[in-house]
């Protein structure tokens, strides 16, 4: 395992992770928050040939982020030889919007309170609701969330609704990047505010990640997140949801980006 | 009736206004519409065009979004 520390400065920016090995080598690459590791900002592997560089999109970051690179199998020697962390750097975050630029003032609170509540859910005490500075949206935090007789779902986070209220599991978010819970949000805040029709899937799926991606999220963590969401639920339904936000992701990584 | 020099220009400054009012009304008060991210009367080939669109949408402010019911807020 190799570590790296950066400062970032909670500013948004894309960090260029150079990696080297002797033979194809599949590594992990995990970022975090050098005040809490539980604040992940991607966990990924890639099968790394020689020198290769690898991008992590952060529109939210520490003040202070640490690189971790180990080889797959988690092999724990500090100074494992099948590879090395040539060098970690700073460039800018390329993106269609900023939270600025949300013309509606409806959807950036929701996005700017999503954020802030990904960001911090690990420090958050369970059993809380937790609001918007504006008072219009609520996200109750619960350990697990479970059903009216008590079972516990499997389900990461829901949407009441008739009330609006998101539920979120702090079990299942703290094992999430923050990335991954911001796509989960988005999704249920569709659900409720954005659908033309509040059961379609397909529609709070696209219309959460179009906010996801054009906030500038990395596209590998919105595939794990509902990949995630995906393998409690293996049906022909979902198979088809992720054939088409696959196609919605590929279409969206090949427009020009406008602000940086 | 003649107009003088002063009057020509207000008129001017008048018709440049509205001009502008209407060119640009839709970003002072755009009209409210859903997000639409999906949209099945495309295929494919259409779907940038639906993500550009949706995306005026979100940077202009014209999408519609449901309120929260008000037992919530009260």
């Amino acid at each position: 395992m190799k570590e790296e520390r950066i400062a970032t400065k909670y500013a948004p920016v894309t960090l260029c992770v150079v990696l080297k090995t002797e033979f194809p080598t599949k590594l992990n690459l995990v970022v975090f928050d050098a005040k809490n590791p539980k604040r992940k900002f991607t966990e990924r592997y890639k099968t790394v040939t020689g020198e290769e560089t690898l991008y992590v999109r952060m529109p939210l970051s520490p003040d202070n982020a640490v690189v971790q690179v180990f080889s797959h199998g988690g092999i724990a020697k500090k100074n494992d030889p099948n590879f090395s962390i040539v060098r970690v750097y700073k460039k800018g975050l390329e993106r269609r919007f900023d939270l600025n630029d949300i013309g509606n003032p409806q959807i950036r609170s929701f996005v700017k309170f999503a954020q802030k509540f990904c960001f911090n859910v690990s420090e958050l005490e369970p059993e809380e609701t937790y609001r918007s500075d504006d008072g219009e949206y609520f996200i109750q935090l619960k350990q697990q969330i479970k059903d009216a007789n008590g079972k516990v779902l499997g389900t990461p986070a829901r949407i009441g609704r008739r009330t609006g209220v998101i539920q979120v599991s702090k079990t299942q978010f703290e094992a999430f990047t923050i990335p991954m819970r911001m796509a989960i949000l988005l999704h249920e805040f569709s659900h409720f505010y954005l659908n033309e029709k509040m059961d379609d899937e397909m529609e709070a799926d696209l219309n959460g990640l179009l906010i996801y991606l054009g906030l500038g999220y990395p596209r590998i963590e919105a595939y794990q997140a509902f990949l995630e969401t995906f393998k409690n639920a293996p049906s022909n339904l979902n198979k088809k949801r992720y054939d088409m936000i696959n196609n919605f992701i590929n279409n969206f990584e090949k427009m020009d980006i406008v602000i940086k | 009736m003649k107009l003088n020099n002063t009057q020509i220009k207000r008129v001017l400054i008048a018709g440049g206004f509205f001009f502008l009012l209407l060119r640009f009304r839709g970003y002072l008060n755009p009209a409210k519409e859903t997000l639409s991210a999906k949209d099945e009367s495309l295929s494919a080939s259409g779907t940038k065009t639906v993500i550009d669109r949706a995306i005026d949408k979100i940077r202009s402010g014209g999408v519609k979004v449901a309120s929260t019911p008000s037992e919530i807020t009260n």
